[in-house]
């Protein structure tokens, strides 16, 4: 788990390597992936929590504390580019390059987003609900677990 | 000129740890459905309620967690709980942020089976996941936002670039015609080109 955390970045970034690494030596099944992956977008912080969520369902409580260790260890290497970044930040280049890394992120990431509402089904309650989510989240008062709450709220009053 | 990146809102050098448990752990309990959220939660605990960071800051900090190994957000917490209190709001900040988390994720995971099915459950769902949605614009345009202020400061060029740039990456993850990876390494290329050209153009301008 150490292994394919290193060497991917972003939360599902590892999936495929543990996929490989698990499912044919029958450590876990195709199904223990699906299940800890959608844990993984249900439970509180991040998605890369899902390994967790697989070593739970692996092992127990000892596979979730091994996945805890495995995740928690390379987000340190980020002082170490933070260091580095810190002595070239203000080469032109390295600043456009963090620059233009940031705008794709953020153009990446909008992207992901609109797939992700259209992945589940597209109808027009989940449209409203993003864009009421929207609204209401451009008013910094209003807490976000009351907007996620309301949500889920009518979501749930909607089921009918 | 002020240097922005080096910069910090209030000039306060150590956040306690009492506020930096309650904040992080309330980051850890609230941030339901998946990593927008807790990002999310993150920006606006860090930057708008209580100013640790400014918002060029946090949007530099966020792009060097995407070049880290591991999962960004856990790179983001780490990074963050450094620049508030060293090495004790790194710890602290990772702490509070994962036990409630880790705990729930396990909890939830044992009761998963059971519940997943029940169309309650799945109803809420339903809600949950377009609110994250919604929520993570919001997040992604204050970023952008960010980016392009800083840059009015600058040229025209540098704009015009930022949103074809901002389009393009957006295209390509969309037809999946390129790997997200290979967008962001793209977009970083461009932009130190872009930011090369730039620095020359204003050389020469003021020569």
């Amino acid at each position: 788990m150490l292994r394919a955390s290193l060497l991917s970045t972003g939360g599902l970034g590892n999936v495929s390597g543990l996929h490989d690494a698990f499912v044919p030596h029958r450590f876990a099944t195709d199904q223990m992936f699906t299940e800890a992956i959608t844990v993984g977008q249900i439970s509180p912080g991040p998605n890369g929590l899902w390994v967790i969520s697989l070593g739970y369902l692996m092992h127990g409580v000892l596979g979730s504390t091994a996945a805890l260790v495995a995740i928690v260890i390379p987000p340190f290497f980020v002082l170490g580019v933070d260091r580095l970044y810190s002595r070239v930040q203000h080469h032109p280049a390295v600043e456009g390059f963090v620059r233009g890394l940031s705008i794709a992120v953020i153009g990446t990431f909008a992207t992901v987003l609109i797939k992700l509402l259209l992945s589940s089904g597209f109808d027009m309650l989940r449209l409203g609900l993003a864009v009421i989510a929207f609204a209401l989240g451009c008013l910094p008062r209003i807490p976000i677990i009351g907007i996620m709450s309301l949500c889920g709220l009518i979501g749930f009053l909607a089921r009918r | 000129m002020v240097d922005l990146v080096t910069e910090r809102l209030d000039d306060l050098d150590v956040v306690p740890s009492k506020t930096l448990v309650r904040v992080w752990f309330g980051i850890g309990l609230q941030s339901f459905g998946g990593g927008v959220t807790t990002m999310t939660l993150i920006r606006r605990s860090v930057v708008d309620q209580h100013r640790w960071l400014t918002e060029e800051r946090f949007n530099r900090d966020f792009a060097l967690c995407q070049m880290t190994p591991g999962v960004n957000l856990l790179a983001l917490t780490v990074l963050v709980g450094k620049q508030t209190a060293g090495i004790r709001g790194m710890i602290i900040s990772l702490i509070g942020l994962l036990l409630p988390s880790v705990f729930l994720t396990v909890v939830i995971t044992a009761l998963f089976v059971s519940i997943k099915d029940l169309p309650a459950v799945k109803a809420v769902l339903r809600g949950v996941l377009p609110a994250s949605v919604g929520l993570g614009m919001v997040t992604a345009i204050l970023m952008a936002k960010t980016t392009v202020k800083a840059s009015l400061q600058k040229s025209h060029f540098r704009i015009g670039f930022i949103l074809i740039l901002l389009v393009t990456s957006g295209v390509l993850v969309w037809t999946g015609a390129m790997s997200a990876t290979l967008i962001l390494i793209g977009g970083g290329i461009l932009g130190a080109v872009e930011g090369a050209i730039s620095a020359r153009m204003s050389r020469n301008r003021t020569e």
